[in-house]
């Protein structure tokens, strides 16, 4: 299970966490929405130690990872794969390649067995077809599904997705939907995806929480955030412009 | 997409492992000794924590990085170093003959003078400054550019230090090519200032190249000098990238702010070296 108690992180002046308390077990997917600014990626940054809180605990199957040096967290990033954002694939690389350096640098594989397992993978994400493309040559969608096949190399049991179907068509966004969704009923794998995506949030989410001004607004069931009275998150899941909402 | 929409596209774990490893293999266990240092972080950065950094990474250097480096940073800026130095050399020499001519109308001296600034700085110099253009500015934008696109979180994501990738085999590249780049365009400032000499003044070449002037002291700073300035400016480079931050202009900022500190560097390195040689050595 991941925990995150109490985070707080500040840039500067600026604060954009403010005690924020979160959490997912495996086989779940726990969707984190809110608006651009809210906080979110800086969140599943905190997970697998690419920024530290100012205050707060990270607890990860129950082992407080809080403090733990760069060393400590390679373990931890073997077992909490995170998909950036853009899909970050080294463009200098071909597909396999990319998706096989985890393995390379994380276990003794050679790297004749390294990119065998990486084509392997490529074919699990439908991307079997462009093992030796270079990213360049992808669209968003494929180096998205490129980046999950990369993140899934060392098998981790939680996977952290930012924003996994922004800029995608609505038949991609759903493929990957369908990707997370089968991530955690086939292989138990917990995910906490950050989102803006209705459409997933409402189709795959186990549990969502809705982050506003550095803190947790809402949190539960797709069904308790539809229910919700909060004149913030109405406004925010059926997409109003106008309303109490403030943007950053 | 090779696969059908309806299809499963993920088989379970167990599955997977049968099918894409070999029995022995099976077993994903972390076994590599792991990195103790690691850039960049949200932490602040200076330049001598990357120093510290690229030191502690000398271990873990990985095969191939530095001969890439060599062919993609040092041999593709010869032309481009060469050309500078013997226009620069060429304007040098014809500005010391005018003058020369002005004061002492003996021109003899001008080849042993020109030689010996020439060895003990000009060509580690000059070389130095245009690397810092070219290569400095290269190693700021490719590294800044992965900065902020989230390339080198990646990179730490997958186990991999980005300064170890990155930063020490650049640097490692450039302390071997920098002198070599040094010692062929000071040959090119050679030739073109003997020419400069012979068609602009009637100076004999032989009077020329006399290399009477030049000493061990002056040939020691020389290779000294360019090794200093071949660990500087790939240094000042990465870390103006590793930190760059906001998008496109941030990787603008990292590579002028790259040009500019690796030039200042190597122009004070020069002269720390310079006032240090005076110093000791009194020549």
């Amino acid at each position: 299970m991941i925990e995150l108690i109490g985070i707080h992180k500040s840039f500067g002046e600026k604060v954009i966490l403010d005690g924020v308390d979160l959490s997912a077990k495996e086989g779940e997917i726990h969707f984190v929405i809110g608006t651009s600014g809210a906080g979110k990626s800086v969140l599943l940054k905190h997970i697998v130690g690419l920024l530290r809180p100012d205050r707060g605990q990270v607890l990860v199957d129950g082992v407080d990872v809080t403090h733990f040096t760069e060393k400590q967290f390679y373990p931890i990033r073997k077992k909490c794969a995170l998909v950036l954002q853009h899909a970050t694939l080294f463009d200098s690389m071909t597909c396999e390649e990319n998706v096989s350096l985890p393995l390379l640098k994380h276990t003794d594989l050679s790297e004749k067995a390294a990119l065998a397992r990486a084509r392997s993978l490529l074919e699990e994400v439908g991307m079997a077809d462009y093992a030796t493309a270079l990213p360049v040559r992808l669209g968003d969608g494929m180096r998205k599904s490129v980046a999950v096949a990369r993140a899934l190399a060392l098998e981790p049991e939680y996977m952290l997705f930012d924003e996994p179907t922004t800029s995608l068509d609505p038949l991609s966004a759903r493929r990957v939907d369908a990707l997370i969704a089968e991530l955690a009923e086939k292989r138990g794998v917990g995910c906490i995806v950050v989102s803006h995506d209705l459409p997933s949030i409402f189709g795959i989410a186990h549990r969502v929480t809705m982050l506003y001004k550095g803190k947790v607004l809402a949190s539960g069931t797709q069904e308790d955030l539809l229910g919700s009275t909060d004149p913030v998150v109405g406004q925010f899941i059926h997409g109003k412009p106008e309303g109490p909402l403030e943007t950053t | 997409m090779s696969q059908p929409e309806d299809e499963p596209v993920l088989r379970t774990r167990d599955e997977i492992r049968r099918a894409s490893i070999p029995p022995k293999q099976t077993e994903l266990v972390v076994q590599r000794p792991m990195p103790g240092f690691v850039l960049p972080s949200d932490e602040e950065g200076n330049i001598f924590r990357t120093m510290s950094a690229v030191t502690a990474a000398f271990p873990r250097l990985e095969r191939g990085g530095v001969s890439d480096r060599i062919a993609e940073d040092g041999i593709r800026s010869l032309g481009f170093v060469a050309l500078v130095l013997a226009f620069v050399s060429s304007i040098l020499v014809y500005q010391a003959g005018i003058q020369a001519a002005r004061v002492v109308p003996d021109m003899t001296t001008i080849g042993p003078s020109y030689l010996e600034i020439l060895t003990r700085d000009l060509a580690a110099t000059l070389t130095a400054l245009m690397l810092a253009t070219r290569v400095g500015a290269g190693i700021a934008a490719e590294i800044g550019g992965m900065r902020v696109t989230d390339q080198l979180d990646a990179l730490r994501l997958s186990g991999a230090d980005p300064v170890v990738t990155l930063v020490l085999p650049r640097v490692l590249a450039s302390l071997i090519y920098t002198p070599l780049i040094t010692l062929i365009g000071g040959a090119v400032a050679v030739v073109s200032g003997v020419a400069t000499g012979y068609f602009a003044f009637e100076i004999n070449p032989t009077t020329f190249l006399d290399f009477r002037f030049v000493d061990g002291v002056d040939i020691a700073m020389g290779i000294v000098k360019s090794l200093v300035f071949g660990a500087a400016v790939p240094l000042v480079s990465s870390h103006a990238g590793l930190y760059a931050e906001g998008g496109s202009r941030g990787v603008g900022d990292a590579t002028t702010r790259a040009v500019v500190q690796s030039s200042l560097a190597v122009i004070i390195l020069g002269f720390i070296i310079g006032a240090f040689v005076e110093i000791v050595g009194g020549s």
